[in-house]
């Protein structure tokens, strides 16, 4: 294994994004500000719809913010980087390049050969695990599998900073569970920083540092929490119970006194 | 690890160990999975009409109706005919026996037999018709219809001519393709990329693309040095048409979240365009690769008979002029061949390069 690297720091300094969709002007994040430590795991849970995806894109400066600055690293997000990678909810792998070629993709990019990257992609697979389905297509992988090479695709560039957007929303539960267990041992030997949207209490309990729980469009930061239970968590223990009930009593909250709900926009 | 189970290896199927057992199994599976059946009566009647096909060609007396250079010209392949007849009758019953073999031969015979019954039925109908309708009664007449016998005929006597035109053509057709295909995937690639190339070229695309190319006839003959290049570029016009507008397609409904991925993962704007654009309109580029094909024949005839006085376009207007009908039949049968050829040859390429689109076994 390739020495680890160490994790940048976040800061995100009164972020304030809107979009234009059918004429109307939609404020998404309203004056967000939230800072992640090198190394750290944080979990952005909220409703849905309330702009956790929109902040992701800022950090992996697929967008620009219309106000306020967004830092990794001690510097300002200008545009995307090899150095923050970004998994999706959907694997997104290229369909005409095999696990390995799209594993390749990063090296590739950056202008290394084929024989430079070889063993920075090998291990890669070997890190999640897909070494023997390095040649099939993306087409005859299962959810689970897909998921995992979309995650060797993002760690081959060896990245600072993950960026998570509902990884593991679209699969089963057994799978689920693995991948949580993977995605950990992942954070914990390579120790980069590690930001994760999900809709599920449970899984922010179990990664996260901090869960940081949004209020519905426009999101703002409702609560942060430290989760400050030892690893591996046990979903059963008492705290943790304690802090599930605690975070879906706020999203609950928020979800019956939400005005957007109610006028959805088009 | 011990929850997970989707990075074990695919095991191997341990059919002994079920309840039905291997041998029930693999019996209905077989009835599932295999519906390719070999149907007798098909089989043996397009056999058997190909046979009466050679027989009526050598038996029946051709009809006094005929004129004297066409009685010769039938005369003088009927053998030729006959046993050409007969091999395709041999051909098939020999794939029919095969069905019989065990294994991979049995099963390709099979397959071969169960798909090919019913044209092996229906062509051996229409050749017998055709033989009796012009050969042996003058239902349909000379000198607009013509017996089989007469453009095996003119196929033998032209040979020489025939195979030069058919050369010079694929050489003015492979020029044409080649200045076209690579033209439309430029123009596409820019005008599905860049707003304001798409702004001044797309107008122009949708105006002038389906003007038919003998249009342009007089006045490319007046810009282009030698009557050669021209057809070279009227052949090219009407294959950067399709592929222009199919590549743009193409390019346009890329998702974005392909770039979003690649651009995460340090990918600048050149590779955005070679790796993650152009592979991924391929599957339209190729719809417009096989309509630019079509379109391209269609271009080539008409292209060869303004001042390329070669090739099987230029073949099928002089013998047109000369009225002799059965040598334009002749011409138009090598293209048809040749046409064929080339699509196959489009369709295995295109297989090969999508074949990543496949449904394979799931894991």
């Amino acid at each position: 294994m390739v020495s680890a690297g160490t994790g940048s720091a976040i800061d995100i300094v009164h972020v304030t994004q809107a979009f234009r969709s059918g004429g109307r002007d939609l404020p998404v994040l309203d004056d967000v500000s939230l800072s992640v430590e090198p190394g750290e795991f944080v979990a952005l849970i909220g409703p849905s719809g309330s702009g956790k995806s929109t902040l992701i894109r800022l950090l992996a400066g697929l967008d620009k913010p219309l106000f306020g600055t967004v830092n990794v690293g001690g510097r300002r997000v200008s545009g995307p980087d090899p150095s923050r990678a970004l998994v999706f909810q959907d694997p997104t792998l290229l369909p005409w390049r095999t696990v390995r070629g799209n594993v390749s993709i990063g090296p590739q990019a950056r202008g290394l050969s084929t024989r430079e990257s070889r063993h920075r992609v090998d291990e890669s697979l070997g890190l999640v695990g897909l070494t023997e389905f390095a040649d099939a297509w993306p087409s005859q992988l299962s959810g689970g599998m897909a998921q995992r090479a979309a995650l060797a695709r993002a760690l081959v560039n060896d990245p600072s900073v993950l960026l998570l957007d509902e990884p593991l929303g679209k699969l089963d539960a057994l799978t689920r569970r693995a991948l949580q267990n993977e995605l950990q041992r992942l954070w914990r030997s390579r120790g980069f920083t590690a930001v994760l949207i999900t809709h599920d209490v449970s899984e922010a309990l179990t990664l996260a540092d901090r869960v940081v729980v949004f209020s519905p469009r426009p999101a703002r930061v409702r609560q942060v929490i430290e989760v400050g239970l030892d690893r591996p968590r046990d979903q059963s223990d008492g705290a943790f119970v304690a802090l599930r009930e605690r975070i879906l009593g706020l999203l609950d909250e928020e979800a019956t006194t939400s005005p957007d709900e109610l006028a959805p926009a088009r | 690890m011990a929850a997970d189970t989707t990075t074990a290896a695919p095991a191997p199927l341990k059919a002994e160990a079920t309840v039905q057992g291997a041998v029930r199994i693999h019996a209905a599976l077989e009835k599932v999975t295999n519906p390719a059946r070999v149907n007798p009566i098909l089989i043996g009647a397009g056999i058997l009409a190909w046979i009466v096909f050679s027989v009526v060609a050598t038996v029946v007396p051709n009809s006094d109706k005929l004129p004297m250079r066409d009685t010769q010209s039938i005369r003088a392949t009927t053998t030729f005919t006959v046993i050409a007849g007969l091999v395709v009758a041999a051909v098939w019953v020999a794939i029919w026996a095969l069905t019989a073999a065990r294994g991979r031969t049995g099963a390709w015979a099979v397959d071969r037999v169960s798909h090919g019954a019913a044209w092996l039925f229906g062509s051996g109908i229409w050749v017998l018709f055709w033989e009796i309708s012009t050969a042996k009664t003058v239902v349909l007449a000379p000198p607009y219809f013509a017996a089989p016998q007469q453009i095996v005929d003119r196929m033998w006597a032209d040979r020489g001519i025939l195979s030069e035109s058919l050369g010079n053509s694929l050489l003015l057709l492979a020029c044409g393709y080649a200045v076209g295909l690579v033209a439309g995937l430029l123009t596409g690639v820019v005008i599905g990329w860049f707003q304001a190339a798409n702004y001044w070229v797309h107008p122009i695309l949708v105006f002038l693309g389906p003007v038919p190319s003998l249009a342009w006839v007089p006045i490319i003959f007046v810009l282009f040095p030698t009557a050669y290049s021209g057809a070279v570029f009227l052949i090219a016009l009407s294959v950067w048409f399709p592929i222009t507008v199919l590549t743009r397609a193409g390019i346009l409904s890329v998702p974005r979240s392909y770039f979003d991925v690649a651009q995460t993962l340090g990918a600048r704007n050149w590779f955005l365009v070679l790796r993650v654009s152009l592979p991924a309109a391929l599957p339209s580029i190729f719809t417009g690769a096989f309509m630019a094909l079509g379109v391209s024949f269609v271009t080539l005839t008409v292209a060869e008979n303004f001042g390329v006085n070669s090739g099987l376009g230029w073949y099928l207007n002089w013998k047109k002029g000369w009225g002799d009908f059965p040598a334009v039949y002749a011409g138009i049968v090598v293209l048809v061949i040749v046409c064929g050829i080339l699509l196959t040859l489009l369709f295995r390429a295109r297989n090969w390069v999508l074949r990543w689109e496949k449904e394979l076994t799931r894991w």
